[in-house]
């Protein structure tokens, strides 16, 4: 025989089923907080909340489609699953032992994905009570980017991230969803105003709640400024709908 | 387009082919034969009604849940002509792909609040907001107004909703 590992008694093959379960079960958890299967698709309520400015509501749709193969300017592969929004962005994801992360960004269905310059950290695989990561981000309330519509204006902010809990509930509108990873990123920093009223700070939080198997649930970001002028604005991101491929 | 229509002709000549076959040899009686004749008659034109229907021509289908709206067409009742009017959606499904597929006709019946919503939802698009529809009761909103500034309740069934113009924060 090629494998005699192969031939085992038939309690041991029993044995062994019963660790592959688990262990099914296991890698399936790896990315559950942040499913990376094609066919999952999530629709969100969005609010903008600007303190000076009247509330602004929109829906939002992304669907998750077959894993591609991206291949970077070195020559070197990569496998990542592509997230489909209806403004017609797609976002590429990957997952390796210790990360899920945001590895490239298409910004039209028709165009070629754009390799992050680092890749952006998502969350944890396996997100434990003392993960922390951190990311560099962008201020996206302050001053609104358009998409297809490149402002130069934009801040840098770095933000760390924590598990706060791995069992929180969070009610949205479709519905509460218990057993939740809720994570807060929080970061800070500075700008000067065009309008003379020098260096303002600025202090970005980002709550966010996903669901095992399904997803990100709610997400909460604050802007605040010390400028009277920017104020304090909120984001806030809450599921209304989803199918998942399961 | 012209592949399909051959397709059409052909499909229409095979089965002429198979009745002649069946009035030349069989021993039926003329009035069988008239009553074969007949009815291959009535299955052209339901054929070419139901062709059309799938062929681009607004459907009455019932919407779909979530759409984007890409265009409408908007026609009033005619009193001279006795049209009953009618709302023309052109619409991509918001559950498919995220609306990025193909677009598809759909034929409402006219009525003066869809029409002015519809109105409004166009107005918006055309001032660079894009717009999603929703088909589905919204319980507890009045009908037939703005509720608010992004959200147009056009019949209790279906609403308008502006779709985000922004980059949103994204993980």
């Amino acid at each position: 025989m090629i494998f005699p590992s192969m031939s085992f008694p038939r309690n041991n093959a029993r044995l062994l089923w019963l660790l592959a379960v688990p262990l099914v079960v296991l890698l399936r958890h790896e990315s559950a907080y942040f499913p990376l299967t094609a066919g999952y698709e999530w629709h969100y309520r969005i609010t903008f909340a600007p303190q000076y400015s009247p509330t602004e509501r929109y829906k939002s749709v992304r669907v998750s489609l077959d894993e591609v193969t991206l291949t970077r300017p070195n020559g070197d592969t990569l496998n990542a699953t592509p997230i489909l929004h209806e403004n017609g962005l797609v976002y590429y994801y990957s997952h390796n032992h210790d990360t899920i992360q945001r590895v490239a960004l298409q910004k039209r269905p028709s165009g070629m994905p754009q390799w992050e310059e680092n890749a952006r950290i998502v969350m944890s695989s396996n997100p434990d009570d003392n993960s922390t990561w951190s990311i560099i981000d962008t201020t996206y309330i302050i001053i609104r980017e358009k998409p297809l519509f490149n402002e130069s204006v934009k801040l840098i902010v770095p933000l760390t991230y924590r598990v706060v809990s791995r069992d929180a509930t969070v009610r949205v509108a479709a519905g509460e969803f218990s057993n939740c990873l809720y994570i807060v990123g929080t970061g800070a920093t500075s700008f000067t105003t065009s309008r003379g009223s020098g260096t303002q700070q600025v202090e970005v939080t980002s709550e966010e709640w996903y669901a095992p198997g399904v997803g990100m649930v709610k997400m909460h970001r604050i802007e605040k400024t010390s400028s009277e002028l920017y104020g304090t604005n909120h984001f806030t991101s809450e599921l209304e709908k989803y199918n998942s491929p399961l | 387009m012209t592949l399909s229509f051959f397709g059409l002709i052909t499909s229409y000549l095979i089965m002429a082919a198979i009745v002649l076959f069946l009035l030349l040899e069989s021993d039926w009686s003329a009035a069988r034969k008239a009553s074969l004749i007949a009815l291959l008659s009535l299955f052209y034109g339901i054929h070419y009604e139901t062709h059309l229907a799938v062929r681009g021509w607004p459907v009455r289908d019932a919407l779909p849940p979530r759409f984007r709206l890409v265009g409408a067409e908007i026609q009033e009742p005619n009193s001279i002509t006795g049209d009953d009017g009618a709302v023309y959606l052109w619409v991509t499904d918001m559950d498919d792909h995220a609306s990025h597929t193909q677009p598809r006709s759909y034929s409402l019946r006219y009525d003066e609040l869809l029409h002015r919503e519809v109105s409004l939802a166009l107005q918006k698009i055309s001032n660079g907001q894009p717009q999603m529809g929703e088909n589905k009761p919204r319980i507890g909103m009045q009908e037939g107004r703005i509720t608010d500034q992004n959200v147009i309740q056009a019949t209790p069934q279906l609403s308008f909703h502006d779709l985000p113009v922004y980059v949103l924060p994204e993980k």
